[in-house]
């Protein structure tokens, strides 16, 4: 008897998953590609023309003992189907209808040879093909749609959904909401890895085990890839810490080519005999990818005639991950870096409000290198979009760190767009004992996951005993289990007081962390600098106070990682505490510290010697000398030392500006060559930083520019705009960078925000010179448009007169001299 | 070659004197580039057939343009590869644009450097004695479309990770596709044809991309 049929499947599936073994079927392409089919065709297209080999193929695998078939629709999306001759519909149709005759051949079967089997047919979901940005240009929404397309053509035929083969955190993350969002299929989700262990845009198992398990699916794993045997490592991985039922596909090993045709290096009995090593380790489901044929499911299956099926139980952990990496939560001391909060910081409130990201970036970068865990992102600037902001910094933020994000507002509305866009599972920063704050916020981490901070406050503000504080975070706790939220998602903070304002509190929040830990089994986050607030000597009161709480059990200390005492606090609380084993990270970051006992503090060595030698190798320390030579890290002290007897204005006209010159004739002449003239650049762009500081708080700002600057839609290729951008800064032009693949719409609207004096647009390539053309023109219907200037590799003057740009500059000095001409030459006149 | 020369000519090194800060600081990003970067490459070799003066391969790959017909006249077989560096050393590009553009530009023409090598290294590692030079799509009459052929009959995406943009731009972006004849006379490289050829740096200066001034053809 062969029974299922209907919505019934996806129960039983649901209820099979974890308490039986799954067998999946093994590979379609090289079934294919042994039938006929060629490197390069699309093997979607047999569905609809080569419907008997796909219906076989389906059905020999179920013959051979698989209960679970995969739709032979890896690459039905949209993309990959843009130059075929079927329709999306057309393949996902004709491919659920080959699964379903395969599966009703064999309900025929087993009825004739009384067999008792239910057979599921899986819709299997691959990559895109295309990256996403920010490495890629596919946004996120657009993949999420192709994915929603497919989804919506299978939501009441098949019984499940597999996506597989995924290498991008940010695509499978996209591919899973849209199944969870169109249908209530049960998914499941595999991702591929490479022999260093990681996925091929670098993704830990860990971290993904971690994304995946946020997102909800039904069971999570590994396909492709590489031969069983490599696979052991990643799969002894996923095991370790998933909860979830772990499914494993193997290849048949690699490929080999011989005379145009392919074959696998490992045979049918190694791979049963891996897979059984799998199945002993407690993996839920198996099947088998590239290589693999009928015959290796059978072996398996053979194999595994006397293995018990005992799947792998594990106690959740608290995880945060970022695209790559996850960071675990209760083990070693996890640090928040605080900085980018603009609270009480003039300079980064400023930048947010300017839309100036890069100063944003530069200081998460000086976290990161400093130590920090995780970084808290808060962009609450009155009169800013700030879900626009927040999801435009964590974007640009991913796209250069690995470190997991805090998303921090108390406006839910931007969690939930930000935890939408986020690349991995971040910490939520946070719901309170508020009703109506955890309605609005539990929803959004239940859906895209998220570890959430929990503040004791509540309608009746913080209370001053531990007793209290712990009784709102039992009921935070609660009412996450009542949304399926489990309690090591979630992170107490017991808030600290000002000491100053209320001495017992300090006592009182180190109770309830102890008590959170301890009686609640929760971990704990605290914003540490909040104690000292109105005390002298501020830093002494933070350290004391963190040793404290590191002792009372706080596992997530939020602090300025660039405070190096208060790191070190923390690097002496692992070693007291028996963390930092044989104390080696102590020993490698405290070797060279020494001790003052003057100044009562130690001094960083590695970075007094630094100093000495940049300071030592340069004997001429004129303005002008270090702008030739390209001493950024030094240029800064000679202009406020200069700034002693000079007006800002004449070091620029004076000094800066010659020197400049200078280096452009040089570098016309070849006497310097690329990397030298633009450190020049970024040493006189350092120098006008100090300078317009001056002249700012002096309140005779002089602005040159703007200029705008964009690589236009399409094109990713922006090494030639990044060093026209620092070459216009050197000469002190305010430059806003839209950055890469900027669409039209875009770089229009700015436009009208800033009303530049120069916009610069690049391409790199033939094909989105296309774009730019589409560009320039959007930009010339708005009235009164400054001049656009064009420039990238493949473009000539008569290209750029082509496509209706006013100039053509080959490099990133003659931007500037056109710039000048065109901006400075005015402003000079008027001076 | 040495990659640091070959780094050195990218950038439009002529000779010009460094200090010791200068070219250690060209060490140390061409260092961090080897230490990022992780190299992969596919291939395959398919026997040619010419038919009617058609060139075809068995697989779904168009070989009809006159300079692929130019390329592989004396070829018996066609070898097409990829190769690429990896999303990380992107993601560390990205990074110094942030912070350090004269970092980033040594950094990006070390990886173009290594990226070729790496090609360079994959064809002395296969049994074959003879190659024309290295064609990617996009020069001659040869378009950038035929990239979206090379990708699928590698299966790019799954083996190396590299995929194309809409605009047919490869990701991650220190990547090579080549199509490569092997057998018969070794075809030299040209500028004819290449899509630079007006505003080539490289040519302005009296070299190639492709060799540096020791090696120029007399």
């Amino acid at each position: 008897m062969l029974r299922n049929e209907g919505t019934n499947a996806r129960i039983i599936l649901r209820e099979k998953l974890g308490k039986e073994l799954l067998v999946f079927d093994g590979a379609m392409g090289s079934q294919l590609h042994a039938r006929g089919s060629l490197p390069g065709e699309l093997p979607e297209e047999c569905n609809i023309d080569h419907t008997d080999w796909i219906v076989d193929i389906h059905a020999n695998y179920l013959e051979s003992g698989a209960s679970c078939i995969l739709t032979n629709t890896l690459g039905s999306n949209r993309f990959h189907l843009e130059d075929s001759k079927y329709s999306v519909r057309e393949v996902i149709d004709a491919a659920v209808y080959n699964g379903r005759a395969a599966i009703e051949r064999e309900r025929s079967r087993c009825e004739r040879e009384g067999i008792d089997k239910e057979c599921f047919l899986f819709f299997n979901i691959g990559p895109l093909g295309q990256l996403l940005a920010p490495i890629g240009t596919l946004s996120f929404e657009d993949a999420y749609d192709a994915f929603a397309e497919q989804v919506d053509l299978v939501k009441d035929s098949v019984d499940g959904v597999l996506i597989e083969t995924m290498s991008d955190p940010y695509e499978i993350k996209a591919a899973v909401l849209a199944v969870k969002e169109h249908s209530d299929l049960p998914v499941l989700a595999c991702m591929t890895y490479d022999a260093n262990g990681r996925t091929l845009t670098g993704t830990t198992p860990e971290a993904a085990v971690t994304l995946l398990e946020g997102l909800g699916v039904d069971g999570l794993g590994v396909n492709c890839s590489l031969g069983p045997k490599e696979l052991v490592p990643v799969v002894e991985k996923i095991l370790a810490v998933a909860c979830k039922p772990v499914i494993v596909e193997p290849n048949a090993g690699l490929p080999v080519y011989t005379d145009g045709k392919t074959s696998y290096n490992v045979t049918v009995e190694e791979f049963a005999t891996y897979i059984r090593g799998f199945v002993e380790s407690g993996i839920s489901a198996f099947g088998g990818c590239c290589g693999t044929t009928p015959e290796y499911i059978r072996a398996c299956l053979q194999e595994l005639r006397d293995t018990p099926f005992v799947p792998r139980v594990n106690a959740s952990q608290t995880r945060v991950c970022g695209p790559t990496d996850c960071v675990r939560i209760g083990d070693r001391t996890v640090v928040c870096g605080e900085r980018l909060n603009p609270t009480g910081k003039k300079k980064l409130k400023e930048a947010l409000a300017n839309h100036r990201l890069d100063e944003v970036f530069s200081e998460a970068i000086a976290q990161e290198k400093a130590g920090a865990h995780v970084l808290d992102v808060n962009v609450g600037v009155p009169g800013i979009d700030e879900a626009q902001t927040m999801t435009e910094v964590i974007r640009g933020l991913q796209e250069i760190i690995r470190l997991p994000l805090q998303i921090d507002s108390s406006d839910p509305e931007v969690l939930e767009r930000a935890c939408r866009v986020y690349n991995g599972k971040p910490l939520i920063n946070s719901v309170n004992g508020k009703q109506s704050v955890m309605e609005a916020v539990f929803p959004i981490a239940r859906r895209y996951g998220g570890v959430v901070i929990a503040l004791t406050i509540d309608e009746n503000g913080v209370p001053d005993s531990a007793d209290a504080r712990v009784a709102i975070a039992e009921r935070i706790i609660k009412t996450a289990a009542s949304y399926g939220i489990d309690k090591s998602d979630i992170i107490v903070d017991c808030l600290v007081l000002t000491a100053s304002a209320q001495q017992e509190g300090a006592l009182q929040t180190l109770e309830a962390v102890r008590r959170v830990r301890e009686a609640l089994g929760v971990h704990t986050i605290l914003g540490v600098s909040n104690i000292s607030f109105g005390l002298p000597n501020r830093p002494l009161i933070n350290k004391t106070f963190l040793g404290m709480a590191l002792y009372a059990g706080l596992d997530v200390p939020i602090i300025n990682p660039l405070d190096r005492e208060l790191m070190g606090v923390i690097d002496a609380f692992e070693v007291l505490s028996a963390k930092d084993r044989d104390s080696t990270d102590y020993v490698r970051r405290h070797a060279g510290d020494i001790n003052t006992a003057v100044q009562g503090s130690y001094i960083d060595t590695n970075r007094t010697v630094n100093d000495t030698s940049s300071g030592a190798s340069s004997h001429d320390e004129s303005i002008g000398a270090l702008v030739r030579s390209g001493r950024k890290d030094i240029i800064a002290r000679a202009v406020e030392r200069e700034l002693d007897d000079s007006q800002p204005l004449s070091i620029i006209n004076e000094l800066l500006i010659p020197a400049l010159r200078e280096v452009g004739d040089l570098y016309e002449k070849g006497t310097i060559f690329l990397p030298q003239l633009i450190s020049a650049a970024e040493a006189a762009k350092t120098a006008f930083g100090v300078l317009n500081e001056r002249i700012v708080s002096e309140g005779k700002s002089e602005g040159k520019g703007p200029v705008l600057l964009a690589t236009v839609e399409g094109d990713i290729h922006d090494i030639g705009k990044n060093i026209v951008k620092v070459v216009l800064e050197s000469y002190g032009f305010a430059v806003v960078d839209l950055g890469k693949d900027v669409p039209t719409n875009k770089v229009v609207s700015a436009a009208l925000q800033y009303r530049p004096k120069l916009i610069g647009l690049s391409a790199l390539m033939t094909t989105t010179v296309t774009s730019m053309k589409k560009t320039i023109e959007a930009l010339k219907d708005i009235p009164d448009i400054c001049p656009v200037i064009v420039g990238g590799a493949v473009l000539t003057g008569d290209i750029a007169r082509g496509i209706g740009a006013d100039f053509y500059a080959k490099d990133a000095m003659e931007t500037v001299a056109i710039a000048e001409s065109l901006i400075s030459g005015r402003s000079r006149e008027q001076e | 070659m040495d990659i640091k020369n070959e780094t050195l000519h990218y950038l439009g090194y002529t000779g010009q004197s460094l200090t010791d800060e200068e070219d250690r600081r060209i060490d140390e990003a061409i260092a961090e580039v080897i230490e990022v970067a992780r190299p992969m490459t596919v291939h395959r070799v398919f026997p040619l057939s010419r038919e009617e003066k058609r060139l075809s391969v068995p697989a779904e790959l168009d070989l009809n343009y006159s300079s692929l017909h130019e390329l592989l006249a004396d070829a018996g077989d066609v070898l097409i590869l990829a190769a690429t560096l990896g999303l990380e050393l992107d993601r560390r590009l990205r990074y110094y644009a942030r912070i350090d553009a004269s970092r980033l530009v040594i950094m990006d023409a070390a990886a173009s450097a290594l990226v070729e090598r790496v090609c360079d290294k994959l064809q002395e590692a296969l049994p074959f004695d003879s190659y024309t030079f290295r064609f990617s799509p996009g020069y001659g009459d040869v378009p950038l479309l035929l990239q979206k052929q090379i990708v699928r009959v590698l299966e790019t995406q799954k083996r190396i990770g590299m995929t194309l943009t809409r605009s047919l731009l490869m990701v991650p972006q220190k990547s090579i596709t080549g199509i490569v004849g092997i057998g018969g006379a070794s075809k030299k490289r040209s500028c004819m044809g290449c899509a630079l050829f007006e505003n080539c740096e490289f040519r302005k200066r009296g070299t190639v991309c492709y060799a540096t001034k020791e090696q120029m053809p007399e």
